[in-house]
């Protein structure tokens, strides 16, 4: 059938647009009339488009598909008409039309196909082509996937009658309807997963797992059981704070999220180049996979739910913050990047990203086995120990019950402010303390981060006990020798803070510092409220470095004969399940070293590992 | 992309070559040979086996990922190779001619040869979440072949006794092949994605044809003046090239020893 007369009307339409106009509102290509006609062209270009649509209209080439009532605007009325050839459907042929209260043409947008010479007579059935594709391709035609006859048009500007069938694959299959060839398939799902690619940090090639949607591809992941989601916050200080609170304070449900598409990690072709992106997301995935498939943990929470990450914040840190705070309430780790004048590094390296997700991990197992919706205490002033009656710090000034008063927070007319707070004291002795159940997060969190490294030694990851090995000023821990960092190794050179008493407030640890009950030195005044979490971490971490490796313990002087790198994934279930199942929710170190032999009399009696466990511990005085 | 093919058959050439040589310099025949047409129909067999292979390619992309090896081009290539062997199998016959002398003529045959052969076909699918990570996978499919052959012949006609006749034969041979090829290769994989499984494969049929060759020698004996039996041997051979992937082609062999026999009429 040769093209309709009406195209030629058209197309000579078309030109005059262009050329009265000057406004590429409306494009020609091969054959394809794209119609963007709306308050952007002229009302004459509008009026020749409406003369064209409602010519096609009579002749049948434009049929009316919906009259919709605009939700917004009354009166107003919108129409889909579907572009025909003789009587068949042109895939993606057809013009949107909005008509004022009074029936005008407000906008036209569409598309129209031309120079279509197609016999709409196919030689095949619907069914004779929905056949041979099951057979060609080994899938089903889905129920209600009836054959569509129509014309599909064909980049090189050629088109084809051919049937669109809904395959089990969810793929609509455009077949030639002469001989059942296929001629084109297109997605059913809304979104794809996608593989995207970019260096690390470091370097290193990392694949992504992306999904593409609209014209742009998103850090979400969901060829993992959890989805895996990472949000671009771009140093934005209010993004920031709505992804981390808005839910929270709008009491919005779990789950519901606040973040929208705006808050992707985006790119526009799939080959990242921001490698704050690239490792975050890689490496959540990566963690995902090593706890999955070492510990049969499904996700962060145990339950495969959503895994939410920030990157680009403007701090030098990475955390994960407890639910009911994130996106969604469901938590939210966040990786920001250390910057000076002469280089900057995000904070995004595996260890660092399983770190973070290790914390997940702690807060979840023993949140949801606890009941206890703070997972696993980290203020807990577990052990709690009277010191000396009187002590004397660094400037000379000397501090005594019940008379002390330390750095603290107070309430002013202002809000709250830094003052001065009474020191906590019993029997005219200082309390000392130091946040326990946060050393236990923060060494598990170093242990499973830095056996990420071994995990992934074949993908080029650094296996090295080292937190941090990959920055550039070095590394922050070191569980080989924690005397790099003038951390303890054992237990009772834990670093304790003389503690205060507000009492509105209540209690909290102050800047002065404790070792064996004596006086060692004190922080800023502002860095108050810290409970030596990742100093008295290594006390563990380090116990479990050993019971791997083996050596001497630095301040015992034990020789520890470990199990061996070739071992290290059973020390590595040992340690992971007692968090998983045993660790209560509130726990001091001796607890958590009881936990982690009960774990190996359980999953290894008798064995090495139990021996080399009971080795470490006790050289680290637990 | 590489395609090979390689053809195991009988040392016919030269035999066949020896024998219109002999013949052609037989004794004339005698004079009841005054048939000028003759019409054979045969059924038999193509006796020669022969194979080839495909090795196709996919670009590394980073589109969408699916259970499709062209759509799981993660980052890397994709690859499948799947082998065929074209195995023996029936032969359809027909052929006819006219005598233009006594021991000379020109005749015109035209064979079919179908087949199902099993295909097997082998993957190497990228891992969606780490490089150099390829999974393999294999399978099978049946895969159907047609061979049509146009065999133009100069015929040299011995005529031995009074019912038996010998001829040899030789000439032209157009060859049409039709063969499906695989065009794609699917799968099913799961979390964590480190072994996937074959499923099935996307098939094309593909259509080439080119001029290629005869040789052979008839033998019947005519039990009436216009009706006999006969059986004929005959060689044919060709290379023809088919659309293979994208933009590649593939070579494969058409024709090999025909060995077929059934009635025979002169007039």
């Amino acid at each position: 059938m040769r093209t309709a007369p009406r195209f030629a009307i058209a197309s000579a339409l078309i030109g005059i647009a262009l050329v009265t106009t000057g406004r590429s509102t409306t494009t020609q290509e091969r054959g394809v009339a794209t119609i963007a006609a709306g308050q952007a062209v002229d009302l004459d270009t509008l009026r020749q488009w409406d003369a064209t649509v409602d010519g096609m209209a009579r002749t049948g080439d434009l049929v009316v598909m919906s009259h919709l009532s605009d939700a917004s605007i009354a009166g107003r009325t919108h129409q889909y008409l579907a572009q025909y050839h003789a009587g068949v459907p042109v895939f993606g042929g057809g013009v949107s039309r909005q008509l004022d209260a009074g029936g005008v043409t407000v906008s036209l947008f569409g598309t129209l196909h031309q120079g279509l010479d197609v016999d709409t007579a196919p030689a095949l059935t619907g069914t004779e082509v929905a056949a041979l594709l099951e057979e060609m391709h080994g899938g089903e035609v889905l129920a209600g996937g009836q054959p569509l006859l129509g014309i599909l048009p064909l980049p090189d500007g050629s088109h084809s009658l051919a049937y669109q069938i809904a395959m089990s694959d969810w793929y609509f299959y455009f077949a030639d309807a002469g001989d059942g060839r296929v001629l084109h398939r297109a997605s059913a799902l809304r979104s794809q997963s996608t593989i995207g690619a970019g260096a690390s940090f470091q370097g290193d090639p990392r694949k992504l797992n992306t999904t593409q949607a609209d014209d742009r591809f998103h850090a979400h992941d969901r060829l993992r059981p959890a989805e895996i989601v990472t949000l671009d916050v771009r140093f934005n200080f209010q993004r920031y704070n709505r992804l981390v609170i808005e839910h929270f304070l709008s009491l919005m449900p779990e789950g519901e999220p606040v973040w929208t598409a705006d808050d992707y990690a985006t790119d526009a072709d799939n080959d990242w180049d921001d490698p704050a992106v690239v490792d975050a997301h890689a490496y959540t995935g990566w963690t995902y996979d090593y706890l999955s498939a070492r510990h049969g943990w499904e996700g962060i929470d145990g339950e495969n739910g959503r895994s939410i990450t920030m990157v680009n914040l403007g701090i030098a840190n990475a955390f994960f913050i407890l639910p009911p705070f994130g996106p969604e309430g469901t938590g939210v780790f966040g990786y920001g990047r250390r910057t000076d004048e002469t280089s900057e590094e995000p904070y995004t390296m595996l260890d660092v990203v399983g770190h973070e997700l290790m914390h997940g991990v702690t807060h979840f197992s023993v949140m949801n086995r606890t009941g206890n919706p703070r997972g696993l205490v980290t203020d807990f002033a577990a052990s709690a120990r009277l010191g000396p009656r009187r002590f004397t710090d660094r400037t000379g000034t000397t501090h005594a019950c019940p008379t002390a008063r330390f750095p603290g927070l107070v309430e002013t007319p202002d809000g709250l402010d830094v003052g001065l707070v009474p020191a906590w004291c019993v029997n005219g002795r200082f309390v000392l303390a130091s946040s326990q159940g946060g050393a236990i997060h923060e060494a598990y969190s170093d242990i499973f981060g830095e056996s990420l490294g071994f995990y992934y030694e074949d993908e080029g990851a650094s296996a090295d006990y080292l937190v941090g090995g990959d920055f550039q000023d070095g590394p922050i821990r070191s569980l080989i020798d924690p005397g790099m960092s003038r951390d303890p190794d054992a237990y009772r050179d834990r670093f304790e803070f003389a503690l205060t008493r507000h009492e509105e407030l209540g209690w909290d640890y102050s800047g002065h510092v404790f070792v064996r009950g004596e006086y060692f030195g004190t922080l800023r005044n502002d860095f108050f409220g810290y409970g030596g979490n990742h100093w008295n971490s290594l006390i563990l971490s380090h116990a479990f470095y050993l019971a791997v490796e083996g050596g001497t313990h630095g301040s015992s002087g034990m020789t520890i004969e470990g199990v061996g790198g070739a071992d290290r994934a059973e020390m590595e279930r040992i340690f992971f399940r007692a968090m998983r199942d045993l660790m209560p929710a509130a726990a001091a170190l001796p607890i958590a070293a009881a936990v982690i032999r009960q774990s190996a009399a359980d999953v290894a009696p008798g064995s090495d590992a139990e021996r080399a466990i009971d080795q470490a511990l006790r050289a680290a005085g637990l | 992309m590489t395609m090979q093919s390689d053809t195991r058959s009988s040392a016919a050439v030269p035999w066949l070559v020896a024998a219109v040589i002999a013949l052609s310099s037989a004794a004339p025949a005698s004079a009841q040979q005054d048939a000028r047409v003759f019409i054979s129909v045969n059924g038999g067999l193509q006796t020669t086996s022969s194979n080839f292979s495909q090795d196709i390619v996919f670009p590394e992309s980073g589109g969408l990922y699916g259970d499709v090896l062209s759509a799981a081009t993660a980052q890397e290539p994709a690859r499948f190779e799947s082998a065929y062997r074209v195995e023996s199998g029936m032969l359809f016959d027909v052929s006819g001619g006219v005598r233009l002398t006594r021991n000379f003529g020109l005749g015109i045959g035209v064979s079919q040869f179908a087949a199902t052969e099993t295909a097997s076909v082998s993957a190497q699918v990228p891992h969606p979440f780490f490089f150099d990570r390829d999974r393999s996978i294999s399978g099978t499919l049946p895969l159907p072949r047609n061979e049509r052959a146009f065999h133009f012949e100069a015929r040299v006609i011995v005529p031995a006794t009074e019912s038996f006749t010998v001829t040899v034969f030789g000439g032209p041979t157009a060859f049409s092949v039709w063969q499906q090829l695989v065009t794609d290769v699917r799968f099913s994989q799961e979390y964590p994605y480190e072994t996937a499984s074959f499923t099935s494969a996307d098939r094309r049929q593909e259509f080439g044809t080119t001029m290629g060759y005869n040789l052979g020698a008839d033998v019947a004996y005519y039990f009436s003046s216009n009706v006999g039996i006969g059986w004929f041997v005959r060689y044919s051979r060709t290379m023809v090239e088919l659309p293979s992937g994208s933009d590649g082609t593939l070579d494969t062999q058409a024709g090999g020893l025909h060995t077929a026999g059934g009635l025979r009429l002169r007039f």
